[in-house]
């Protein structure tokens, strides 16, 4: 199911707020079974026989941490968490990567039969939710959950079990036991919800047809101001599809009173692709930065060492976010980038003017979404060869661009708006001249309407369309 | 304050969540849906494998997607916020220009080669069905229609496509190939641009042609029979055209719910006497009437008033045995020619290949042995191989 579908928002959602709230407020223990089954519900819908993969993530997380706390004997604790770690991956790799080792090993003239497997939906997120609990109890920064229910609602969590944030254990063990709902808490969630679904329906999804249109021609047809027209969409359907499924997860999070952290952070602001990587998908970099970047030594064991993992960590976010050599050249692609701004050129871009910073940023950030975007390793080298003039039929076409550009002018405005930290701006603004009347309306209430508008919005945009589907669903 | 504004905007998401499952469970189950010419999704029926897969629940997505509260309302609101406020160049799959519809023609490439081989192939279906037809006593005609991208092409902003050039190649191929296998062709667009292509001949709101766009055809289809066959076509000679004061929606206002303010009128024609006929619809006896009238003055009117719209085998017998039998076979195009048609022949039978599945073409002409077949197309379909250009001797 996604947040983004009657279903949810007519069904799922007025049923389970029905039967959370009416529960008295002391039973913690029923309101956390709601939360699971409905949990349950909401991952069954995509396929129930999805479910059994689920459980046995949570079984295999649950047994391992059981064994890897503090008291027991190293040995055995050293034993459960490669268990753990072993056991999340195989699953990660059956069901995601098989195929795609399976194919590389008859590029190099092997035959073996290549096995269809349907992606289970959310498993990169859930099994990298599974190995933080199991490494969070090893290391002592949490206690092993003895009820098996917990456990199975830290992971099956509805809000971000197939699209993240990934929430460490440690956020929210306390929260799954002794939270407190509140006015105040389930106000803001609910706000951040709305402003979540309608950067989904009406920018993402968008962004997306434009995006979508122009992936779908053949290079050799398409022209140069097209080509960046297409990159740049995608650019914006990306950020707006994923931040919008975060903004939605954790607001949903805060009505049922769980705190998660913040996962995008206006990445498009970014000045250097070192600090894009501060302010994007920050729950997937700071889970490789914990538990993999620093386990391996980080940049403490000398230069070369300090290459090798950088290197290592973006391999692995590359063929995290899919199967194919397209991510591993994206994630290379980054590796190189921040290595060069670490070792080679970052101090000269830090002395540009701030606008070509940010130009010198966004170019690199649009490329590397062209290079995940792309479904094969020949329709990047083809794509990018049309942005730079090399290929297609010159820089311009036969009226596309400004089609695309006309019949979604408004949406490309309000992305480009909606991408800056205008929020914060208009929010500082009105906080330094709250002692005005309308100033004081606006800062308390201005967020709201503004909110509740762009809901019924949303919900005719939900109502009347065909064209949803949620980027990060596949990975 | 601050606490009761809260309070309140909960209430307000609470409400709008609570009422819209209310809505989807209590209101009554629409199965068609007006404007978009499409009949709601269905629940699907339940299978244990289905559930398993996804499948089933897909299903469901699907159908409560079509039926969900205040649909009808929020796609109002969109088409008219789309027209409106953003005034979009494409609203709901359609060109808005300051007075006329056209559908949206999404960019393609031309293939040549695949243009100039398909017009080949098509021309030798055509060379079928007028083999079939000549060796069942009958003339075979081809007569092809501008569709309204193409009457209107110029029409288009600049920056759209038109298919002008895969137009211009699809009727230059194809009237060489039907050339070279001797059949009685007829490019209406030839005609109509001898006369400047007057606006009155094709539908601003629609793709069909006017009522007096298929009366020129009709003449010119009588002419053609003339000199070509032993056959003389008359023409009512006192043919009047009657505006029908309804609102005309058109296929492309209707997707666009009618918000579209337009003056264009369906007309009827007064054939100057009264032919007195029968008709059939699909083997069923059915009022003789060739417009489907509206119940009232203000009721929107679609081209459907014209035959009362596609239907697979239809039958008009005026009985008057010293006329021909005609066969007229295609798409809807073909609609608003047989409610002015029927005037010359003692018998008119019309099929949609669409629609109707019971014979194929050769074998239908085998057991009616008309006079005359006419075969009736738009430039859109032209080279189109589905329904009513499939081979001779297929059945739908």
């Amino acid at each position: 199911m996604v947040f983004s579908s009657i279903e949810f928002l007519s069904f799922f959602l007025p049923l389970l707020l029905a039967f959370y709230f009416l529960l008295p407020k002391g039973w913690r223990g029923c309101k956390n079974i709601v939360l699971l089954l409905f949990s349950l519900i909401f991952y069954g819908y995509g396929g129930v026989k999805f479910l059994y993969l689920l459980f046995l993530s949570i079984g295999l997380n649950y047994i391992c941490a059981l064994f890897v706390g503090p008291e027991r004997r190293i040995k055995i604790r050293k034993t459960a968490v490669f268990l753990s770690v072993l056991g999340n991956l195989s699953l990660l790799f059956t069901f995601k990567y098989i195929g795609f080792t399976a194919q590389c090993i008859n590029s190099l003239g092997f035959s073996l039969s290549v096995p269809q497997i349907v992606l289970p939906i959310g498993i990169s997120f859930y099994t990298f939710q599974g190995m933080s609990y199991v490494i969070d109890v090893y290391r002592g920064q949490a206690a092993a959950q003895k009820n098996p229910l917990w456990v199975a609602l830290y992971i099956s969590f509805f809000p971000q079990l197939v699209a993240g944030p990934i929430v460490r254990y440690a956020t929210i063990a306390e929260e799954i036991q002794n939270r407190r709902e509140n006015l105040d808490d389930f106000y803001q969630g609910m706000l951040r919800f709305l402003f979540g679904f309608a950067k989904k329906m009406i920018l993402a999804n968008s962004m997306g047809e434009v995006a979508d249109a122009i992936f779908a021609l053949q290079a050799g047809n398409i022209s140069t101001t097209l080509a960046w027209l297409g990159a740049i969409s995608y650019t914006m359907q990306i950020y707006f599809d994923f931040s919008a499924y975060s903004d939605m997860a954790i607001g949903l999070g805060r009505m049922f009173g769980f705190h998660f952290e913040e996962n995008f952070r206006y990445p498009y602001i970014s000045k250097s692709i070192t600090e894009f990587w501060r302010r994007w998908h920050i729950s997937l970099s700071t889970w490789f930065r914990d538990y993999v970047y620093i386990p391996l030594g980080g940049n403490r064991k000398g230069k070369a060492r300090h290459i090798c993992n950088i290197a290592v960590v973006w391999l692995l976010t590359g063929i995290w976010h899919g199967a194919s050599w397209n991510f591993i050249l994206w994630g290379a692609w980054f590796c190189l980038l921040l290595l060069g701004e670490k070792y080679l050129w970052g101090r000269a871009v830090e002395r540009l003017p701030n606008i070509f910073q940010h130009i010198y940023a966004m170019f690199l950030v649009v490329i590397s979404w062209v290079l995940f975007r792309c479904e094969t390793l020949p329709q990047v080298v083809d794509y990018v060869a049309v942005l730079f003039g090399q290929e297609g039929i010159g820089l311009y076409d036969d009226g596309r661009t400004l089609y695309y550009m006309l019949q979604y002018r408004w949406e490309f405005i309000i992305a480009f708006l909606a991408a800056l930290p205008l929020k914060e701006w208009v929010s500082n603004f009105l906080r330094k001249k709250e002692e005005n009347s309308v100033c004081c309306v606006l800062l308390h209430g201005g967020g709201a309407a503004l909110a509740m508008a762009f809901f019924i919005f949303s919900y005719m945009r939900l109502a009347v369309g065909s064209f949803n589907p949620f980027i990060y669903f596949r990975f | 304050m601050k606490k009761f504004w809260k309070i309140l905007c909960i209430c307000c998401f609470l409400a709008f969540l609570g009422v819209s499952m209310a809505v989807i469970v209590f209101s009554e189950k629409e199965t068609y849906s007006y404007f978009e010419n499409r009949n709601y999704a269905e629940l699907p029926a339940y299978e244990e494998e289905d559930l398993l897969s996804g499948e089933y629940m897909k299903g469901v997505s699907t159908y409560l997607q079509d039926h969900s509260a205040w649909r009808e309302a929020a796609l109002r609101a969109d088409t008219w916020l789309n027209l409106h406020v953003f005034k979009k160049p494409v609203v709901n799959q359609v060109v808005v220009q300051e007075d006329i519809l056209l559908p949206y023609l999404p960019h393609a490439t031309l293939q040549e080669e695949k243009v100039v081989e398909d017009a080949k192939k098509m021309a030798d279906t055509i060379q079928a069905a007028k083999e079939a037809t000549e060796q069942n006593g009958g003339a075979y005609y081809y007569v092809t229609i501008p569709c309204q991208y193409a009457y209107f092409s110029d029409r288009y902003p600049n920056y759209m496509n038109n298919r002008e050039r895969l137009t211009t190649l699809s009727r230059e191929q194809l009237k060489v190939e039907l050339a070279a296998r001797d059949v009685n062709a007829l490019d209406m667009g030839e005609v109509f641009s001898a006369m400047g292509n007057p606006p009155e001949l094709s539908s601003s709101m629609d793709n069909h042609f006017s009522l007096k766009g298929a009366y020129l055809t009709y003449q010119e289809i009588a002419e053609k029979i003339n000199a070509t066959s032993e056959w003389r076509i008359d023409l009512p000679k006192e043919i009047q055209f009657e505006e029908l004061e309804n609102p005309y929606m058109g296929s492309r206002n209707r997707k666009l719910f009618g918000m579209f303010e337009t003056e264009e009128k369906l007309f009827w024609a007064d054939l100057g006497e009264e032919i007195p006929f029968e008709r059939w619809d699909n083997g069923v006896s059915v009022p003789a009437e060739v417009y489907q009238m509206p119940k009232t003055s203000e009721e929107p009117v679609l081209y459907e008033f014209y035959m009362g719209g596609d239907i697979g085998e239809t039958i008009l017998s005026t009985h008057r045995p010293n006329l021909p039998k005609v066969l007229i076979y295609g798409d809807s195009f073909t609609n608003a020619l047989e409610s002015l048609m029927y005037y010359s022949f003692d018998e008119m039978r019309s099929l949609d290949f669409r629609h109707y599945q019971e014979k194929s073409l050769q074998e239908y002409i085998e057991a009616y042995q008309p006079d005359i077949v006419i075969f009736v197309r738009d430039y859109e379909s032209m080279l189109s191989f589905d329904g009513n250009g499939g081979s001779v001797s297929d059945k739908n």
